[in-house]
């Protein structure tokens, strides 16, 4: 097992756990590969002497009762801005679900590739949320041409897909299967679907110039991008998977992994971010962010209004547009560099900051 | 050697290791790993354990050749506790060793 392999499975094996206890593993094993490897002895030496990763979640047991395994990992701790942001968020949302359902007019058939039919639900034009459950499915989404709602899904494909109606709510479900199983769903949907609720464990989702009110995903290691899509609340839960986002404008977005990487090109008023070790890497417009990682690095582009950075070992890069700032650094050891313009202010308390970027052991980097 | 013994040695170890001097978490878990057969993982489980006791401290070294380094002292309690320990053991070891 390398550094990057014993490091994953610590996460996904952690996963449970509160996140001090996280961080307190984890930058002591950090610690052992850094000074293991200054010594000359390779990743595989430093994790055989480390040991089993279970130990570390077995051993937590022994040591002390988990406290609380299920601390919210965000807080709004209070409203960034007096006035704004519900008001805001409601008038830009509605602007953007406009602009989009617009896009979606013109949209192409992009990216299908297989030749399986689309079948036509009926009275799917009722239909107003989407749930899909399956274990290696891949899911992907498009909008609908004609208005109805359809699906493909090969005929003689096993598991059999079972399709079931809930007043107007659909549900596709598949058993779960072996990974190598691989089995593609695809969807077009109507204006009339807002709400899209999917849940995997390996399997990836694409979604297309859609625009929803509610879109919750959850794939343990499956990739999730979307591409010119907008939605009100996303919700996103993956352990290694990845959530790639272009062209993307969400009004609150809430993404929990732990090794998964998250990018996102677009918009997002309101952001919660945290991984393990997963990376970051936002550009476009994102007023007000609360990120947090362990060892993941974080990229940050656009005008902050309200910007939270917490990482234990992860390096912190962020750009700025001109104009004036506030800014509170804190490290144990991390050193502050980069090009540093004159609007920006250093402030010593965090509650007067526009930007708190706290790390124990990573760089910041303007 | 066999777990169960070791298990109810492990913390006197480290809490004996660090009388002398305040040492960070590799160079303690080499020097006992090395003689113990003891996984490093397992022996920063100890000294967290060690630590939420009060038995030990920790503080960051900036380090010239890279990230600092964490440091475990022993405090005040941590000490009376090894010692004590160190001195049942030593009794108890050579009452076995007469019996063997």
């Amino acid at each position: 097992m390398n550094r990057n392999e014993y490091l994953d499975r610590l996460a996904s094996l952690l996963r449970e756990f509160d996140r001090e206890y996280q961080q307190e593993i984890f930058e002591a094993v950090n610690a052992h590969f850094e000074e293991g490897l200054r010594e000359g002895r390779t990743e595989e030496e430093i994790a055989s002497d480390l040991g089993d990763p279970a130990a570390f979640a077995s051993g937590r047991e022994a040591v002390e009762p988990v406290e609380s395994a299920e601390e919210p990992h965000f807080r709004f701790e209070e409203e960034p801005r007096e006035e704004p942001i519900s008001v805001m968020v409601n008038r830009l949302v509605r602007g953007i679900l406009g602009k989009v359902k617009q896009e979606v007019g013109q949209a192409s058939w992009s990216f299908h590739v297989d030749n399986t039919p689309l079948q036509h639900v009926e009275d799917g034009g009722s239909v107003r949320r989407i749930e899909i459950s399956g274990g290696a499915l891949d899911v992907d989404i498009e909008p609908s041409e004609d208005g109805l709602l359809s699906y493909a899904y090969p005929a003689n494909a096993s598991p059999a897909l079972n399709l079931q109606r809930r007043g107007d709510t659909l549900v596709f479900s598949s058993a779960e299967t072996l990974r190598t199983l691989q089995e593609r769903l695809r969807l077009a949907l109507p204006e009339s679907v807002d709400e899209i609720a999917i849940e995997l464990s390996s399997g990836d989702v694409r979604i297309e110039t859609l625009a929803l009110s509610v879109l919750s995903l959850h794939s343990s290691s499956g990739d999730v991008d979307l591409d010119t899509v907008a939605v009100e609340e996303l919700t996103h839960r993956s352990t290694s998977g990845d959530l790639q986002g272009d062209n993307i404008r969400f009004s609150t977005l809430r993404s929990d992994t732990t090794s998964g990487d998250v990018k996102l090109d677009g918009s997002v008023l309101r952001c919660a971010i945290h991984t393990v070790s997963g990376d970051m890497d936002l550009s476009g417009d994102f007023p007000t962010c609360e990120l947090s990682s362990v060892s993941g690095d974080v990229e940050l582009e656009g005008t902050p209004v309200y910007w939270r950075v917490k990482t234990v070992s992860g390096e912190v890069d962020l750009s700025l547009p001109n104009g004036d700032t506030t800014l509170y650094f804190h490290s144990r050891s991390g050193e502050a560099g980069g090009v540093w313009r004159s609007g920006v202010r250093m402030v010593e308390d965090p509650e007067e900051a526009a930007i708190v970027v706290e790390t124990v052991s990573g760089d910041l980097s303007l | 050697m066999n777990a169960q013994w070791k298990k109810g040695v492990l913390e006197l170890c480290v809490l004996s290791q660090l009388r002398e001097k305040d040492q960070y978490g590799y160079e303690l878990t080499e020097r006992i790993s090395g003689k113990l057969d003891v996984s490093a993982g397992t022996l920063y489980l100890v000294l967290k354990r060690l630590r939420d006791s009060g038995y030990l401290e920790t503080y960051l070294v900036e380090s010239s050749s890279g990230p600092a380094r964490k440091y475990y002292h022993l405090t005040e309690t941590g000490r009376r506790n090894a010692e004590a320990d160190r001195a049942d053991w030593l009794e108890f070891a050579s009452k076995v060793e007469e019996l063997l």
